[in-house]
């Protein structure tokens, strides 16, 4: 994998730097100045702690809503276990003094004296086997009729002591019951042996790196700051979310297109890089072959739509289910990538991208991009690009729409009038001499600096 | 004082695609807009700054005027002297994204309901509904709730003067599942109380330290009505600051202006409550931006907004695309159109917002769009403007079910009382011909009877609607002077009748008392030029089972308003359906083109030779077929 630096990308490296956080608290696992690959977990959390178990504890032991505080003999914080007694009733009355134990293991989690409510949160502190059960022995049926019987099923959540099958409606002595013994989600019910297995899955949120560099500092309980010198660039529109691989040029030019027999074998876990139109036969096959992303000027939108399954109507993308990031760097139809885009992407071949196809084209925009760190660069950092926001006279432009789309060409002059155009709408315009020679009039919305 | 009695406003409006700046002056007795300018909005990167695009926008200013408005530092110049700096300042904003929203009720169909329609009125994305009845027990609930990140919870439940201990365990609830917000770890997440008012203080102490508690009237005061209008309205509130937050440069805009930033929405609905109470008259507004559409409504002293936040022209226009789908886009133009060079030219316009169609072929595609944004979001509107009012039957006779179906409401709009008919935003305004604009209002709207139809002139109704929060009288005159661009008036019988039948048999005493007597037959349009100012009576005659309001052939004269259209006959149907031959339906729409000079004949017959649809169209056609209809013309 090459990772130094060649003179055509050393005027490009900035230090690109990267918060790497938790959605809540959590479990930070990296240190101030640590060396960090992409994979490496930045911080953690068990999205899910657990079940709640909201119990109407002072209707179950017969006080009044707002007495369920003195009637507690746990408090907020406290620990309880399964069948451990939490609340105790007032003493007298025919019945005596009620009790109430708790349904489960678990954390206290809320007392409230409004509601006469109590929160018991479960807790999964780790992974946990698996937990077998004989419900068909539970309703006295063949394995292969409980399928009758089951009122959850496979995928459901269920709580300690939740009914889970039942055999007959009728009166109530004619009934049996089938009771989940363990809280957890329902993995497999067994017609032919009368099991059902509940598992309780250790559901963790990991936020990883993302970037081969260094951690800059740590946000307690939520993250990292990760920051490398790298060649930063971005696209004008991606799908898919945060992968890395090494980048694999295949085409000569920024105008070629990308077609299917250009896609190697050999390119699991690749980032490959076309021209300018990617086909919907090139974009299935790079999925196919396993690449990790494909970077292109533009591919058709009903490609797109079709062969990566996706929705793009409302423009916010990056967090679709799909096996390749698709990063457009021009937009769709048919357009070349930037000569100086390419080239970049050309020089950089061989190198660890890390890539996000993450977009948002609305306020506080987010752009597709491709970050290729150099870990070990020590050289001065690029100076921010100076960026063109007015139109000049002698500016190489291309055109970005109908009916001159993308093609580049030089303005020659930029009338101070506004003109009628052929929609008939009288807008500023832009004389543009296109490579090819011809003059034409364009909108100066029309036109983007190269 | 300069504020009280300004001399000079200056007005901008950021918005999802531009930035508009506007300058109006006291000339003489009255106020009059100077002139406008217009640059694209900067919020994205490398600018990444909205006051970028709002210096550039006052900038055209000064270069259209002569008028230095900023100094050397890029900062506004106050008071007016001579001919430097103006008196005061106003702006709107609309530059943001969608809104998340999670709403909890009581009941699920009563007060969950309800409050879920405030919440699809203000625009937002609704996650889930939460009920106590809504059949999942409460852990699950606060297992969801957790789950989900909300930008903003809405709240209701309860009658004023009821019960208060369920909307404390539904205020529990939510504050036991901690839900956080998706923006930001220091960001209070806002929660809408819009229940029973006797509940306030119980919901106050259960959430005061978890919670940014917004307090607005109980959307169910009583079981049988419905008031949607506050908790909507604290809704896009909410919306626009916590957006706008997310737009950078908008705490110095805040130090600028004189008065509230108000949601561009915000603004233009009020100058559309401050026309319907000038005019006496209901009214329908409407507002196509680069994001979103704004539906508007005035009927029966009832004001309602609507907000499609994923309906625009720019931003949105995929969206627009694949709600409305590609059949619905084409039936509006005469030639054959390709899907797949279509859906790209749409998706380049999304991720380039600020090109324009330079084509007639791309302007009448782009009309096409709009026609259908407008459509899907009066659809919306329709949905939501409703109101629940008192039954005068006896609940003893109704049965639950019809109780449950009184709550939800008779629906507002009718659109053969509908007086007047006014649009904004760049396709309506900058419409190289007006009569682009009144087709697009009309296929979209399809009013009935007769209906005023208008334009902003240069989208300033959101500068005037916020001007008029604090300076009413000079918001009002310079809308009636320079903003509003009356179109005519449509005469348009309801029902439908066999095509090439008469339809409607009209007399029109002109001023001057010229008089001009027309039979317009059915699934035609026709215009009789009527000038701005000038008014002519219209007697009526639709030819039974047409109706003009009194009845099926009943005739109705009425008194009507000229403008740059003119009378438009519009003898197309109510509901307008476009023939399903595609032959057909291309003849048709060549001659409402013709007929309503929509466009310049000669490029629309070239193009008809160019791309002619035929009887096997591009409807059967494969997708991606690249050598015929719209993309033989992009290709070069």
């Amino acid at each position: 994998m090459a990772s130094s630096v060649s003179s055509a990308v050393e005027g490009k490296i900035t230090l690109v730097q990267k918060k790497r956080l938790l959605p809540l608290p959590g479990e930070v696992l990296v240190k101030e100045g640590q060396e960090v690959e992409p994979d490496t977990p930045v911080a953690k959390i068990s999205l899910r702690p657990g079940i709640p178990w909201v119990i109407p504890v002072a209707r179950l032991i017969g006080v009044k809503d707002s007495e369920l505080s003195e009637c507690m003999l746990k408090k907020v914080g406290d620990e309880v276990k399964v069948k451990e007694i939490i609340a105790r009733g007032k003493a007298g009355g025919i019945y005596g003094t009620k009790e109430l134990e708790s349904p489960t293991d678990g954390i206290i989690e809320d007392i409230s004296d409004r509601s006469g409510r109590v929160v018991i949160r479960e807790v999964f502190g780790k992974e946990e086997p698996p937990v077998d059960f004989d419900v068909a022995f539970d309703l006295g049926c063949r394995p292969r009729d409980l399928e009758r019987f089951m009122i959850a099923k496979v995928g459901d959540e269920v709580k300690r002591g939740e009914i889970i099958a039942k055999k007959g409606d009728a009166a109530a002595y004619y009934t049996r019951t089938s009771k989940a013994p363990v809280s957890g989600i329902i993995t497999d019910i067994n017609y032919q042996t009368g099991f059902v297995t509940i598992s309780r899955p250790f559901k963790e949120v990991v936020v990883s790196a993302y970037l081969k560099g260094r951690v800059a500092s740590i946000i307690p309980q939520r993250g990292a700051v990760i920051e490398v010198p790298a060649v930063r660039l971005t696209g004008i529109f991606g799908v898919g979310h945060e992968r890395h691989g090494v980048l694999k040029v295949l085409v000569d030019g920024p105008g070629d297109v990308l077609e299917p027999d250009m896609i190697p074998e050999d390119c699991e876990g690749q980032i490959l890089v076309g021209g300018s139109l990617a086909t919907n036969k090139a974009i299935e096959r790079a999925l196919k072959a396993g690449a990790a992303g494909l970077i292109t000027g533009t591919a058709s939108y009903l490609n797109v739509v079709e062969s990566l399954q996706v929705k793009l109507g409302v423009g916010i993308t990056g967090q679709e289910d799909i096996d390749m990031t698709l990063i457009l760097m021009e937009g769709f139809g048919k357009l070349d990538m930037r000569q100086d885009v390419f080239e970049t992407l050309k020089a950089l071949e061989g190198c660890l991208a890390c890539i996000n196809g993450a977009t948002q084209i609305r306020a506080g925009a987010i752009r597709p991009e491709i970050i290729v760190p150099f870990p070990e660069y020590t050289g001065e950092f690029a100076e921010t690009e100076v960026f063109y926001e007015d139109l000049q006279e002698g500016l190489r432009v291309r055109v970005i729409n109908e009916p001159y789309f993308g093609r580049k060409g030089r303005i020659l002059e930029l009338p101070r009038q506004p003109q009628v155009i052929e929609s008939e709408a009288k807008v500023p315009v832009a004389v543009v001499e296109l490579d090819d020679g011809e003059k034409v009039v364009v909108p100066r919305a029309n036109v983007e600096i190269l | 004082m300069a504020a009280d009695q300004p001399r000079c406003i200056l007005a901008t409006d950021v918005g999802s695609t531009t930035t508009k700046a506007i300058l109006i002056e006291k000339r003489g007795d009255e106020y009059r807009l100077v002139t406008r300018g217009e640059m694209p909005t900067t919020v994205e990167a490398p600018w990444e700054n909205v006051m970028i695009g709002v210096r550039k926008a006052i900038k055209r200013v000064e270069e259209l005027t002569g008028r230095a408005i900023l100094d050397d530092q890029g900062s506004l110049i106050r008071p007016q002297e001579g001919d430097r700096g103006v008196d005061y300042y106003v702006s709107t904003s609309s530059a943001g994204g969608g809104l998340q929203m999670m709403v909890a009720g009581l009941v699920k169909h009563i007060s969950a309901e309800s409050a879920h329609r405030a919440a699809l009125g203000a625009g937002a994305v609704v996650l889930d509904v939460i009920a106590v009845d809504d059949g999942r027990s409460t852990s699950e609930q606060i297992t969801r709730i957790t789950e989900l990140r909300p930008d903003i919870i809405l709240m209701s439940g309860g009658v004023d003067g009821g019960s208060v201990s369920y909307l404390a365990a539904l205020a529990e609830t939510i504050v036991q599942a901690n839900p956080q917000p998706r923006f930001g770890a220091t960001y209070k997440l806002p929660l809408v109380y819009a229940g029973n008012k006797d509940a306030v203080d119980l919901v106050d102490s259960i959430c005061e330290d978890t919670m940014e508690l917004h307090v607005v009237e109980n959307v169910r005061p009583r079981a049988d009505v419905e008031n949607l209008g506050p908790a909507r309205e604290a809704i896009h509130d909410i919306f626009m600051n916590h957006v706008m937050a997310q737009a950078p440069g908008y705490g110095e805009l805040l130090e600028w202006v004189d008065t509230t930033i108000m949601p561009t929405p915000g603004a233009v609905g009020h100058i559309i409550r401050v026309m319907a109470k000038e005019y006496n008259a209901t009214i329908i507004g409407v507002d196509i931006g680069g994001a979103t559409t704004d539906v508007f409504s005035e009927f029966e002293d009832t004001f309602t907004r609507t907000v499609s936040a994923n309906l625009g022209m720019s931003y949105s226009i995929c969206n627009v695309y694949e709600q409305a789908g590609f059949e619905n886009i084409r039936r509006w133009v005469p030639f054959a159109c390709n899907e797949a060079s279509l859906s790209d030219w749409i998706s380049n316009k999304m991720v380039r917002p600020t090109t324009i169609p330079q084509t007639l072929f791309c302007l009448m595609l782009e009309q096409a769009l709009a026609r259908e944004a407008l459509r899907l979001s009066f659809q919306h509107h329709r949905e939501l403007a409703r109101k629940v009012e008192q039954e005068q039957l006896s609940v003893v006779w109704r049965s639950r079910k019809d109780v449950m179906k009184s709550s939800f409401g008779t629906e507002i709009i009718d659109m053969a009382k509908l007086d007047i008919l006014v649009g904004s935003g760049g396709v309506l305004s900058h419409a190289p011909r007006r009569s682009q604009a009144a087709m697009m209002l009309l296929d979209a709207f399809q009013p009935e009877g007769f209906c005023q139809l208008a334009v902003d002139s240069i989208f300033m109704m959101p500068h005037l609607g916020v001007l008029a929060s604090t300076h009413p009288d000079i918001a009002a005159e310079v809308f009636d002077k320079d903003c509003l661009v009356r179109l005519g008036t449509c005469v348009a019988p309801n029902g439908t009748t066999r095509d090439g039948r008469p339809a409607l048999r009209v007399k029109v005493t002109l001023p001057g008392g010229e008089v001009v007597e027309e039979v317009v037959n059915f699934g035609d349009i026709k215009r009789i030029p009527l000038a701005v100012g000038e008014k002519a009576t219209v007697e009526a005659e639709p030819v039974s089972p047409l109706d003009m309001g009194e009845g099926k052939g009943k005739k109705v004269t009425a008194e009507v308003h000229g403008g740059l259209v003119g009378i438009i006959l519009d003898c197309r149907g109510r509901p307008l359906e476009l023939p399903s031959d595609d032959r057909k339906r291309s003849e048709k729409l060549l001659a409402w083109i013709e007929a309503m000079d929509l466009y310049p004949m000669d490029l629309v017959r070239k193009y008809l030779e160019e791309s002619p649809i035929t009887s096997a169209d591009a409807a059967q056609q494969e997708k991606g077929d690249k050598r015929r209809g719209i993309f033989s013309l992009f290709r070069r």
